[in-house]
């Protein structure tokens, strides 16, 4: 009566709790300020190039440092944590919706349905992901190399067979509790079935799967930058390019140490927000 | 508008499993009267719930017949199920399973309304929400609350008006009190009674409790491994029982008072419902077994007096009839 | 029973006195137990019954300091054999259980170990407490599985749990319990999970257990029909609190408390149908609220008083009985009605 007291704030109180949890999301969020404000706030250029002031360790004027070409390694670095965040959430957020709803049908039809459906899923699974992603490359143009889109479309081809086998098993779960066969006694059709009584329920392990699926994302297009497939700027291929001058003369330590830096906290900082949030949302912790 | 509001004709459901199917119904016969409340009794792997979920629809008879006030009652999903719906509810043993944990008990029980009459205005459903409410003894306040926030019992009172807003006319009631403590099961023993009474249900109540059989049913079908054992009205069956199933069920009840029938107990396990034994099912167990009854599996006689049994030993009572299922 | 309690020894086996428990459940503290003592004498089976929430089974488990990591003893002290099994060190602890005193469960599918051969862990027990090579140990098993009535002991002790009826496992539980030689054997809601003829096998066998090796047993359950067929003594939980003892035909036939008055109302009749089954409205007393200034059961009971209100009654004799305790401030045949 005086604290509401909703399945959602429940977990929200229980994440709270979390310290981890808390400050994996407050490091994400300044993280994700950073990239996308301070570039338009301070008139930063990652674009032009400069050969005079060429690999400038950090100092007055290029806080961060410059890089083979000139340009200003903070303008860098923070437009390229902008792609880095859109990739990692934009692919997670078709990842999520794709294998949502390919996974709640799956298990709630069940039977000749869901064994197609999750062979095809099995059959994706087999195909190597270099394979895949090397054949999206290649279906595009050249000039297309570098562009966000075949990566994205790469990634999220990948990405959202996990969440299909994950919601499709959850579903068929549900699909047998007591509530549920009350809603379709009481004459509610599939959709509203699905919509009201299936998907809120599975609502809790999207989110911590989601959640989970922005770093994995991240770390894939780091490695599509490796292997020079990535696209032109990201903290992937800030790393990429500092490993592609490493020499035993000179050394550009500030040319892998920022990229590397924010990367490895945003990775942790998500991990720690999805543990957290799989620990507010699972009902066993419910008492 | 027959009398006869629920007819089972020879049902039997069974499940395909590796290497024997699960012959979890095995020909079951029986009828419900209009405003009759029948109980159907057994322990573990009798097929009672079985029985309950193919009345519901929830699982497709194997062989058999099930009729609802004159007309076929198809299983879930066919469209000429769709008028039962509001015909037939049923109350599950689990309170905590029974609700969305998403949903506010206003929600709930609004939707089957919502179902069937779209047009409403919200202040209309919650009135009619309200009135369930009342109906089944719950404070409207609550109607905010989620489950987790209720009790066993206020939960199970919840499911108890959702099932209520449709009008239906036969409640099944499977193992509805039995997760529930013993003050709280009194209470909604009270209450289904009182509904029983306002709102002319009839009930099918399928229950292990001997002890609340006796206080709810007129009438009682004991099922043991798939068949009905014995049928019969409740005061006469629990007084004077006919099969030694019965009678072990009966003398098994721990109770101050029951008298010390170690005589009629039941040996070993309950076999299991894939491989039940040749000739009576219970042969395994029966403390008055004879040589016949491994052999010959006997047929579910006719008894003199509204009665019915399972066993060679009420054979020479039995009225000849044709093959007639139930009373 | 014969609902005679039998003659007391000079000291009794195990002796609960003034047992206070509680748990810490996100930052407040619920006092499951509160003041509990009772004693049980050799061969004795005392019935401990209440609903959800009494404090039963808290009050078992804190015998055997067998609580969860939230829940501790606050106070009070289990003499056993004269020691304070709450002030035991862990080793010694860890002698006791499953030797002097043993324990099994509701649910037998828990209590084995689905990975282990049965005979293995039974005959964990011989090993550790009776100090049998492993061999031996085996064969008391496989003897003991016998003594319960499982059938085919020896070709079911090499099996796994998961190829036994429940039944059948709980028989095993006993067998296992019984393999230590235990003086003293608590069962929480041995029968609770089992089918309604199986249960009457096992209280059987447990009253052929008392009768021939003059076991001792605290039943907790919340059936009051299964202690009404096993238990001489039962004491009736509420809140946390004890509030009536008595021989199990006393309590049963004539209770001396509205709230047992209430729950033997409650429960439906086999012998005959009842208009009405009496119910208790409300529901239990929150039990994280601190000491109680009145009765525990005030706000449910259909007899409450003035002063029960005023502060909460003491456990104490109704009559010259001292054994027949009742917490509750109206006179014995007040409640009789």
């Amino acid at each position: 009566m005086t604290e509401k007291s909703g399945p959602w704030t429940d977990a929200y109180r229980r994440l709270v709790k979390n310290r981890l949890a808390v400050a994996g999301a407050g490091v994400v969020a300044v993280v994700t300020g950073l990239c996308f404000l301070l570039p338009p706030l301070l008139g930063l250029d990652p674009a032009t190039t400069n050969p005079s002031i060429a690999h400038q360790p950090p100092g007055a004027g290029h806080l961060l440092g410059t890089d083979g070409l000139g340009r200003d390694y903070l303008a860098r670095v923070l437009v390229g944590g902008q792609t880095s965040l859109l990739i990692g959430f934009a692919a997670t957020v078709a990842s999520v919706v794709v294998g949502v709803l390919y996974g709640a049908v799956s298990g709630y039809y069940g039977g000749r349905i869901d064994e197609v459906m999750m062979r095809f899923v099995d059959f994706l699974y087999g195909v190597p992901y270099m394979f895949l992603v090397i054949l999206i490359m290649l279906l595009f143009s050249e000039t297309a190399r570098g562009n966000p889109l075949p990566v994205f479309v790469a990634l999220g081809l990948v990405e959202w067979l996990t969440m299909a086998r994950v919601v499709r098993g959850q579903v068929l779960t549900l699909r047998e509790r007591e509530f549920v066969l009350a809603a379709r006694l009481l004459g509610a059709g599939d959709f509203r079935v699905i919509f009201r009584h299936i998907l809120p329920n599975v609502a809790g392990i999207v989110t911590v799967y989601g959640t989970l699926t922005v770093p994995a994302v991240i770390i894939l297009e780091s490695f599509l930058s490796f292997l020079g497939l990535g696209v032109k700027l990201s903290w992937g291929q800030l790393v990429a390019e500092a490993v592609g001058v490493v020499n035993p003369i000179r050394s550009y330590w500030w040319l892998l140490l920022w990229p590397s830096i924010l990367l490895a906290t945003t990775l942790l900082s998500l991990n720690f927000l999805g543990d957290g949030l799989r620990d507010a949302v699972d009902p066993k912790a419910r008492r | 508008m027959t009398d006869v509001l629920l007819e089972v004709t020879n049902l039997a459901v069974h499940f395909p499993a590796v290497p024997l199917p699960v012959r979890a119904v095995d020909g079951v016969s029986f009828r419900i009267r209009r405003g009759e409340t029948l109980a159907l009794v057994g322990e573990s792997g009798c097929g009672k719930s079985t029985v309950a979920r193919a009345i519901m629809g929830l699982v497709p008879p194997t062989t058999g017949e099930i009729r609802f006030d004159g007309a076929p009652a198809p299983p879930l999903g066919e469209t000429a199920r769709r008028p039962l719906l509001s015909k037939l509810q049923m109350i599950f043993q689990d309170p905590d399973a029974s609700l969305n944990p998403r949903l506010t008990i206003q929600a709930s029980i609004a939707e089957p309304i919502e179902i069937r009459e779209p047009g409403l205005s919200r202040t209309e459903r919650e009135s009619r929400v309200t009135g369930l409410m009342n109906d089944v003894g719950l404070d409207p306040s609550m109607r905010a609350r989620y489950p987790h926030e209720l009790s066993g019992g206020q939960r199970q009172r919840v499911c108890i008006a959702r099932a209520l807003a449709v009008r239906p006319e036969l409640l099944v009631c499977d193992e509805a009190v039995s997760a529930l403590d013993v003050s709280i099961q009194a209470q909604i023993l009270n209450l289904l009674v009182d509904l029983r009474e306002r709102f002319a249900l009839s009930f099918l109540f399928i229950t292990h409790d001997l002890r609340v059989v006796r206080h709810l049913a007129n009438r009682v079908a004991v099922m043991y491994l798939g068949q009905i054992v014995e049928l019969g009205p409740t005061d006469a069956l629990f007084d004077a029982p006919r099969h030694p199933y019965t009678e072990a069920l009966l003398a098994a009840v721990p109770s101050l008072d029951a008298a010390r029938a170690v005589a009629t107990r039941a040996r070993g396990d309950i076999p299991s419902p894939s491989n039940p034994p040749s000739g009576c099912r219970f042969h395994t167990r029966c403390p008055k077994v004879f040589e016949r009854c491994p052999k010959e599996s006997p047929e579910l006689f006719v008894l003199s007096d509204d009665r019915h049994c399972r066993c060679f030993l009420a054979e020479s009572e039995a009225v000849p009839s044709v093959r007639s299922p139930s009373a | 029973m014969t609902g005679e309690a039998p003659e007391r020894d000079a000291t009794p086996l195990l002796s609960v006195e003034d047992l206070s428990t509680e748990y810490a459940i996100d930052g407040r503290v619920v006092r499951a137990v509160t003041h509990v003592s009772f004693s049980i004498g050799r061969g004795q089976v005392v019935g401990l019954v209440g609903e959800s929430g009494s404090g039963k089974s808290a009050t078992g488990l804190s015998i055997l300091r067998l609580l969860p990591r939230e829940g501790r003893i606050a106070g009070g002290r289990v003499l056993f054999e004269g020691t304070d099994l709450a002030k035991l060190p862990e080793a010694d602890m860890r002698r006791v259980r499953g030797g002097r005193i043993a324990m099994i469960f509701q649910d037998p599918m828990t209590s084995l170990n689905p990975y282990l051969r049965v005979e293995e862990q039974l005959a964990e027990a011989g090993v550790l407490h009776l100090g049998l090579s492993h061999r031996k140990a085996v064969a008391e098993a496989v003897a003991l599985l016998e003594r319960v009535g499982v059938p085919d002991a020896s070709k079911r002790a090499h099996g796994y749990p998961h190829e036994m009826s429940g039944g059948m496992r709980q028989r095993a539980m006993i067998a296992m319990a019984l393999l230590g030689k235990p003086s003293l054997l608590i069962a929480d809601e041995p029968t609770t999970a089992l089918d309604v003829t199986i249960q009457a096998q096992i209280l059987d066998l447990l009253r052929e257990l008392v009768r021939e090796r003059g076991l001792s047993v605290i039943l907790v359950t919340h059936d009051l029909g299964v202690v009404a067929e096993i238990a001489d003594r039962i004491l009736v939980m509420y809140a946390g609190r004890i509030v009536e003892t008595g021989s199990a035909r006393e309590v049963l036939t004539r209770p001396f408390h509205p709230y047992t008055l209430s729950l033997l109302r409650s429960v439906p009749r086999l012998d005959r149908r009842a208009s009405r089954l009496e119910s208790i409205a409300g529901m239990p007393p929150r039990l994280d609220r601190g000491p109680f200034t009145e009765c525990t059961f005030a706000p449910r009971c259909p007899l409450v008083r003035e002063g029960c209100r005023a502060r909460e009654p003491d456990l104490a004799p109704a009559g010259p009985d001292d054994r027949r305790l009742r917490r509750c401030i109206l006179a014995p045949d007040e409640v009789a009605r």
